[in-house]
């Protein structure tokens, strides 16, 4: 019987360590090229993304840094929870006192469909144990949590990335550059971006994402932080279905109601037929980020510094 | 209730104190008021059908004369298909009862061996009860015999440390099979034959090499929850598998997969099947057209086809599982017949059938065939069937860009390469324990402590607390 | 007896049926082996061998197997 307990308390022990580790730490292990960490020691910025894998694949950072002479990046696995970006924001403020010119926030129409979940471990794993508690307090809020979740969320999550770091961390760094990802991909063709099925019909408006946009504004405005929304074009087959199209109004609206900047993918000179531009529906090829890149720059440039500042 | 949950482990904890505070006298009364409270936590209102089966099956069979046992037949077969097959017959959302696949078969196995006289019919309905009803066996098997369980069940057992130690250790065990490797395991499969005809080759085979192991370690992790629990009451169930992975040989495989289901379907069709007079007439007709054949073989024939469609079909009413049974058919038949021809010619090429390599093969062989019938098994539609076969043949390339995109069914590009690696390690870790198992039963029996500390760790830091889908279940 | 033994062997020449007493305990015997077993009973001794018959004891050992045709055959 001692030999059980010993077994059991000693498995606990280690459990509970390792757990506190992760929970505690995770946010200050070495990692290149993304994360919140990475973008805070790049220092003060002239631009900043944060949004999801969408920001990951259509901004070309070579370009951005020429562009602003190096002082970009980009924190891009939000996994399209508004609510999590709303989270991204204050950890920034609270870990860090730089400054950013401008931060570009993703205007994702079926962001604000998602339900508020657990999508990218990366995104707990980079915030600091406050961090951590926000969010899952702000999904908590959100209904949609429970047990299983939750021991998730402080438990299982990122247990794979803290063990197999050595080995994953060198694979990993190469592919980001500040945020972004560097890989050459291609496009799959005309005929499967043409081919390829996709049912959004049935999503709806989650309220929770809805008011994490307004929150990001209203922390935006508080702050004196300029801001911008900005909508990455997708393919245009996804851009005119008409789920999409409900969506993408429902969000201007919101902006709109909160005077809020944001460019439309209208906005830029971007040719959404184009299939070599794209590797999925939402994601660009190397190419088309490139392309895109050079006319969003030229957007940014357009735009009048900061935005309406609070009354 | 399900066997991993907070619930049950109160369950349990109640229960094993009553169980063991109780008299000689007692003490089965209370494992059959918790099975039967254990049931009514599941599907309160369908207790009625395995009410119905238990009674009627054990006034019936007090006189195994054939009408009885006909009739036993057609109350417990009837019942079964009516919620098995709902859907086909126009029935939608009918939930079948719990465990109504397998104490059905329980019972009609009862019932066959009265009939037959191999035993004596049970001469107490309470006792009989809880054979059939006995929980840690009732959601997926193994499909217990009167023979075996029912002196165990009735019998006493003095409360016994050693017992409850080995219960625990083999609960862990399971726990770490099901939420740890096939829980992990799963998403991918899950994610990639959703849609498998967007992928290519090499994802395809991960996948499907991926659902051998999601198939072996839900269902016999399961098999070592229900174990662990029964060895807690002192109660000793049959090992449903036998490490059917290092099977040389298809026939083999059933002989160590689901152990009690083949054995059911062995004892209760397959027999009987081959020495009826029509099978004999059968063999004899097929005579004529292969003389040269053995008569022992000729007899296999129908018997075989009889018992591996009813096997696919006993998984559910889809054409997928039809189809997986006539695959199995097919490859049994092939065996048999082929059997004398094949030792014919492995003499003639000094076939050493103890040579390494030899086995190697043969397992290998026997790993491929087994994965052609799970694609079929587990393809959501027969389009996918066809593409998946054909993407495997023709389109599999082993490249960089192949091994990054066979990574990516884990999730987005951030965990796939973490996840990958630590199920890699984690099934390469159960294989050493289990080749280990195979030349030597005795192997990890000692230092069980130092086990059960790493897989407490692991199953907490890495078992996936989300929906369990026990995979046998829904049968 | 010895015409028995020499039927078994025709199914099985590896399996040591002179003295093995295990055949389907040890799983010496599988139960192809068995049907080809019970399909040679049949036809040379004029036999039907009932599936309730079927069981361990009757075909552990080659004295079994012939205790169980000497039964059948009245």
């Amino acid at each position: 019987m001692k030999k059980v307990i010993i077994t059991v308390l000693a498995a606990f022990i280690v459990i509970i360590s390792a757990v506190a580790f992760k929970n505690v730490y995770s946010c200050e292990m070495p990692i290149k090229n993304r994360g919140i960490r990475d973008a805070i020691s790049s220092g003060d910025l002239d631009v900043l993304f944060i949004g999801s894998s969408t920001f990951r694949a259509n901004v070309d950072m070579p370009m951005m840094d020429k562009a602003y002479d190096g002082r970009v990046y980009d924190i891009s696995y939000g996994g399209n929870q508004l609510v999590a970006t709303s989270i991204q924001y204050d950890e920034l403020k609270r870990r860090s006192d730089d400054r950013y010119g401008l931060i570009v926030f993703e205007l994702g129409p079926m962001m604000i469909t998602q339900k508020v979940a657990l999508s990218d471990s990366r995104v707990i794993w980079d915030l600091s144990w406050e961090g951590k508690k926000a969010l899952w307090q702000s999904m908590y809020e959100a209904g949609n949590t429970d047990l299983p979740m939750m021991y998730e969320y402080f438990v299982t999550s990122g247990m794979d990335d803290l063990i197999t770091f050595p080995v994953t961390e060198p694979f990993y760094g190469t592919r980001y550059y500040k945020g972004a990802k560097t890989g050459e991909t291609g496009s799959p063709g005309k005929e499967w971006l043409e081919g390829e099925e996709f049912d959004i019909s049935d999503k709806e408006l989650v309220q929770a994402q809805a008011d994490a946009v307004v929150d990001i504004i209203r922390k935006c405005r508080n702050d004196g932080q300029s801001f911008i929304f900005v909508e990455s074009p997708c393919y245009y087959r996804l851009q005119e279905d008409p789920t999409f199209r409900k969506y993408k109004e429902e969000f201007v609206r919101i902006l709109e109601e909160n005077d809020a900047p944001y460019i439309s993918a209208s906005d830029v000179d971007f040719d959404t037929h184009n299939a070599d531009y794209f590797e999925d529906m939402n994601h660009m090829s190397a190419e088309g980020r490139r392309a895109y890149t050079a006319e969003l720059i030229r957007v940014l440039e357009t735009q009048p510094e900061g935005q309406v500042p609070a009354d | 209730m399900s066997l991993i949950s907070f619930p049950f482990f109160i369950f349990m904890c109640c229960l094993l104190a009553a169980y063991y505070k109780a008299g000689e006298k007692h003490q089965w009364k209370i494992l059959l008021i918790g099975s039967a409270f254990f049931y009514l936590c599941s599907n309160p209102l369908y207790i009625i059908f395995i009410i119905i089966s238990i009674v009627s099956t054990w006034y019936l069979m007090r006189n195994p004369v054939r009408k009885n046992f006909m009739l036993t037949i057609a109350i417990n077969l009837g019942l079964l298909i009516i919620f098995k097959y709902s859907v086909n017959l126009g029935v939608h959302d009918l939930i079948a009862p719990l465990g109504i696949s397998f104490y059905t078969f329980m019972t009609l196995g009862y019932a066959h061996d009265c009939y037959d006289r191999k035993i004596k019919p049970s001469d107490n309905l309470w006792h009989y009860a809880l054979f059939i009803s006995y929980f840690p066996q009732l959601t997926q098997g193994p499909i217990g015999t009167y023979q075996d369980m029912q002196d165990q069940l009735t019998a006493y057992h003095p409360f016994d440390l050693q017992k409850i130690k080995t219960g625990a250790y083999r609960i862990i065990i399971g726990v770490f099979k099901k939420m740890v490797i096939a829980g992990r395991v799963a998403f991918y499969i899950d994610t990639v034959y959703s849609s498998p005809k967007g992928y290519g080759g090499l994802t395809l085979i991960v996948a499907t090499l991926f659902y051998l192991v999601e198939m072996y370690a839900d269902f016999s992790g399961y098999m070592d929850i229900v174990c662990g629990v029964s060895e807690m009451l002192g109660i000793r169930l049959k090992e449903n598998f036998r490490r059917p992975y290092f099977s040389k040989s298809i026939p083999e495989y059933w002989r160590r997969w689901h152990i009690s289901l083949n054995e059911w379907f062995n004892t209760h069709l397959f027999m009987p099947s081959v020495t009826t007079k029509w099978n004999k007439k059968v063999a004899n007709i097929l005579s004529r057209f292969f003389p040269k054949a053995k008569k022992g073989t000729l007899r296999l024939i129908v018997p075989t086809i009889i018992v591996w469609i009813i096997t696919g079909v006993w998984h559910g009413a889809q054409a997928s599982y039809l189809g997986w049974g006539i695959y199995f058919a097919f490859i049994m038949l092939v065996s048999f017949c082929t059997q004398s021809g094949v030792k014919k010619f492995n003499a003639k090429i000094h076939w050493n059938p103890e040579n390494i390599f030899v086995k190697i093969f043969q397992v290998v062989r026997t790993l491929v065939f087994l994965s052609f019938g799970e694609i079929i098994y587990r393809s959501e539609r027969f389009s996918d069937t066809i593409a998946i076969f054909k993407n495997i043949f023709t389109d599999t390339r082993i490249n960089g860009a192949e091994i990054a995109a066979a990574m990516t069914p884990f999730g987005n590009g951030n965990q796939a390469a973490a996840s990958m690696i630590i199920i890699v390690i984690l099934v390469t870790a159960q294989f050493i324990v289990e080749l280990m198992k195979e030349k030597d039963e005795k192997a990890f029996t000692g230092h069980r402590y130092i086990y059960a500390f790493a897989m407490l760790v692991v199953i907490a830091l890495f078992g996936v607390a989300g929906k369990s889908n026990f995979m046998y279940q829904a049968f | 007896m010895e015409e028995l033994i020499a039927l078994l062997k025709d199914v099985r020449d590896d399996v040591d049926f002179e003295n093995a007493k295990d055949l389907i305990d040890s799983k010496i015997l599988t139960s192809f082996d068995i049907i080809q077993i019970i399909s040679t009973l049949d036809d040379e001794y004029d036999i039907s061998i009932p599936a309730s018959d079927i069981v361990p004891e009757n075909f552990n050992s080659a004295e079994a197997i012939y205790a169980l045709v000497q039964k059948l055959q009245g």
